[in-house]
Order: structure tokens, then C-alpha cells, then sequence
């Protein structure tokens, strides 16, 4: 009986997760980041290959969970699914061409640490470089737009609410989110 | 080029009903097959798929950043860092942190003395309305016990997308404007539940009525207007009003 209880708190987890609960992400978050930290610390890694790799791999299974791809078999789960996910993705990066570049060209510890800032800036976000480039662009946009895209699409406000803080109606709010939508799509499109 | 292909209001918020699960089965269906045989919209729908992906990504990891930050430091962060960027990178944390105390102790401050007498009695005497039983064997109502587990959960932003989205199609419904009402104000928005609970004042046979009278007086507290709170409880007696009623003098 206690392991259902269990499962069903997994079940609630994913579903938090699903919704964006900030408390839940947090603590998500908070709670895994020192395994995984030692981890790659033990394995050649430094303290920002640590963060980067851990946000990647968060980030992943955030993506999983919203897709379905992910379901919690026992307790624990999605907590290992977490390190594995970042364990794997620091082996790949060990593996990858662009680590083992760095130590042909710089024998061991004697990398600065400037460099090893923007060896870990070029590794590789979510699920690609598109994806990349399309969240640069938005962060480059103006703040009403972005506000107000972030409000309904991450923290899922409803539009009435958005309307009433920007005081405006909501057909304005709504009209005011599809312009948005509109720019973004362009500046993704036709970068520059 | 592209530009032919770009999408309209009305093709926005069908996909992204489609996208977020809150089309009802007809619809689904239909929009479901005209999809199957739609190149343009499927491609469309990719699109939007991928822009709103963009946006919640992006909100996801500046939160990631502010997750970091709180780490507190510990050993275990300092194995194998070069000195330099560790002394550099405390010392700026510690600015932060002494930027963050005294920002908090001025928000503080300054909540303290703006809070009003009725903001006290809001925060006194509300408690959210603990809503309706769940259970799964009524189907007919899923949407709207749906958005009442989130209810539950005080996750209030999911709660009333949902129903204000049911609310369309039934607006006299008085469960949805009684829940909403509580909702916002749960949330802290006073106006906003003001209107939703004045809705069930023409209304009179609705089992929310009495509720919703109490709820909204708190309402018109929360928005500083004790006077017309006093005329409200004074014109509807029961005992829990006349509790909320010896507060306000």
C-alpha cells in the first residue's frame, strides 16, 4: 500500500510538472543538482559543465513529462530519471568531438577557466540548435511581448487576467498575444 | 514567401485548444480529420507547436537560473573551481544576497504600513471555499472537475483558464461563477471576484448564494471598499456575516 501512495505522489509530480507548479520545479530541481554536481565533478567536469549538463537534462525531462514520454514505474522515479538522463548526457559529452578537441589541443589542467566558459556555452540546449536560435530570438524581443507570452503559455494565466493587468479588454489581450505570436514566428523565420 | 502561410487569430486558438487538450471530442474529431487531409495545417500546427515550446522553454530556463542561484554553497561546489572566478563569483552573490535582504526588508516595510484594516480582515477571515468532491464516475462533467482538482491543489491560474473556457459556452452556469469568483479572490484579485460573485446575486435559488455573498463582501474588502462590505453583510444576515460584520467596525 505504501508503494502506491508513493506511486500516486509520482502521478501528482508529473502532473505539477505538466502545469508548470513553480514550487514543485524548484524543489525538483534543488534536490538533484548535488548528485549530479559530484558526478561530473568526479568525471573531468567542472562547476559550470556541472550546470549546464544538469539544466540540459532537466530541461529533458520537463519536455518528456509534457510529452507523455515518461511514467513513473516506483517511488522514486522520475527523481533517477533526472540523474540518468544527466549522467548520460555528460558520457556524450565526454565522448563528443568537441571535448576530446580541447584536450588535444590543452593537456589536462591547464585549460583556463575563460575557456572551458565558452566550451560549455556551445553544448548543445534542448532539441537542437533551432530550438536555440528560436529562444535567443525571443529573448531579444520586446518585454510586453515576451510578458505577456510568457504569462499565458508558461505560468497558463488566462487571458482575462492578462487583459485586466495590462489594463485592456480581453479581445485587445487576446488580439495583442497573436500579434506576438506573429513577431516571433517572423523573427524566427527570417533571423537578422 | 512565407508570409502566405502565415496563421490567423481564429487558427491560433483552435490549435492551441487542440494543443493543450481542452477541445471537447466533437471538435477534436473534426479538426482531427481535417488535419489528416490539411498539409498547410499540419504544418501550421507544427509551427505553433514549436513557438509556444520556444516560449515555455525559454520562461523554464530563466527560472532554472533563479533555481541556481538559491543553491546555497556547500563543499561539494567547491572541489575543483580556479580560485579567481570563485572569489569573484561570491563576492557578487553575497551583493546579491545583502541586495536581496534589503529589498525584502523595504518590500516589508512598505506592505506593513500600505496594508489597511480591511486588508488585515481579508487575510483574518478568508478561507477558500474547499470545493466540490471529485470523484471520476460523473463524466458528463469532466472538464469541470478537471479544473476543480487544480482547484484543490490552489493552483488557481489552471483553474479558472479552465472554467472561464466552459464559461463561454455556459455563462449563467452558477457553480462556474461562484468557483471563479473564489478563485481570483484566492488569488488576491478583488475585483475580479467582486464581478463574478455579483453574477449570483440574480440568482437567488442557487446553493452558492449565501457562499457567494460572504465571499463577496471579502471581495469588496480586499479592494478597500469596507463601506459598501458593511451595506452588503447588513442586507443579508446569517451568522458568519454578522462575525465579518463586528470585525469591520
Amino acid at each position: 500500500m505504501g508503494e502506491r501512495q508513493h506511486i500516486e505522489k509520482q502521478f501528482q509530480i508529473i502532473e505539477a510538472i505538466k502545469n508548470n507548479n513553480e514550487f514543485v520545479l524548484k524543489k525538483l530541481y534543488q534536490d538533484n543538482f548535488r548528485k549530479v554536481e559530484m558526478h561530473i565533478l568526479k568525471n573531468n567536469g567542472t562547476i559550470p559543465h556541472a550546470k549546464d549538463i544538469y539544466q540540459e537534462a532537466f530541461i529533458a525531462v520537463w519536455k518528456n513529462v509534457k510529452d507523455d514520454k515518461f511514467i513513473p514505474q516506483s517511488e522514486t522515479a522520475i527523481q533517477g530519471y533526472l540523474y540518468q538522463i544527466a549522467k548520460n548526457k555528460w558520457t556524450d559529452f565526454l565522448r563528443s568531438s568537441q571535448y576530446k578537441k580541447t584536450i588535444s589541443l590543452h593537456p589536462l589542467n591547464t585549460v583556463s577557466s575563460e575557456e572551458i566558459e565558452s566550451e560549455t556555452e556551445n553544448l548543445n540546449w534542448t532539441s537542437g540548435v533551432l530550438m536555440q536560435d528560436a529562444m535567443s530570438v525571443f529573448n531579444d524581443m520586446g518585454d510586453s511581448c515576451k510578458q505577456l507570452l510568457m504569462q499565458f503559455y508558461y505560468q497558463k494565466k488566462s487571458m482575462r487576467e492578462i487583459a485586466q493587468t495590462l489594463g485592456i479588454d480581453e479581445a485587445s489581450a487576446r488580439n495583442k498575444k497573436y500579434r506576438c505570436m506573429q513577431k516571433l514566428r517572423r523573427l524566427v523565420k527570417t533571423p537578422n | 514567401m512565407d508570409t502566405q502561410h502565415t496563421f490567423t487569430i481564429e487558427q491560433l486558438e483552435t490549435i492551441e485548444r487542440y494543443l493543450d487538450h481542452t477541445m471537447d471530442a466533437g471538435e477534436k474529431v473534426q479538426f482531427e480529420a481535417q488535419l489528416a487531409k490539411d498539409t498547410s495545417l499540419q504544418e501550421k500546427v507544427a509551427e505553433i507547436r514549436f513557438l509556444i515550446e520556444t516560449v515555455e522553454t525559454a520562461a523554464l530556463k530563466s527560472k532554472l537560473e533563479r533555481f541556481h542561484e538559491s543553491i546555497k554553497d556547500s563543499k561539494a561546489s567547491l572541489i575543483d573551481a580556479p580560485k579567481r572566478t570563485l572569489i569573484r563569483r561570491r563576492s557578487k552573490s553575497s551583493i546579491y544576497a545583502i541586495a536581496a535582504i534589503l529589498v525584502v526588508a523595504f518590500g516589508v516595510l512598505y506592505i506593513m504600513n500600505a496594508e489597511t484594516s480591511s486588508e488585515k480582515l481579508f487575510a483574518k477571515h478568508f478561507i477558500p471555499d474547499p470545493g466540490l468532491p471529485t470523484t471520476m464516475s460523473n463524466t458528463s462533467n469532466f472538464d469541470f472537475y478537471d479544473a476543480m482538482v487544480n482547484y484543490k491543489r490552489a493552483e488557481y491560474d489552471l483553474a479558472i483558464a479552465k472554467w472561464e473556457k466552459l464559461l463561454r459556452e455556459k455563462p449563467q452556469n452558477d457553480s462556474l461563477q461562484y468557483f471563479l469568483g473564489v478563485s481570483y479572490l484566492a488569488k488576491g484579485n478583488g475585483s475580479l471576484a467582486e464581478e463574478y460573485l455579483q453574477k449570483l446575486s440574480n440568482q437567488p435559488n442557487s446553493i452558492f448564494t449565501n457562499d457567494a455573498i460572504f465571499y463577496r463582501a471579502l471581495a469588496l474588502l480586499k479592494s478597500g471598499k469596507a463601506e459598501q462590505a458593511t451595506q452588503l453583510l447588513k442586507a443579508n444576515p446569517s451568522e458568519r456575516n454578522a462575525k465579518l460584520l463586528l470585525d469591520i467596525k
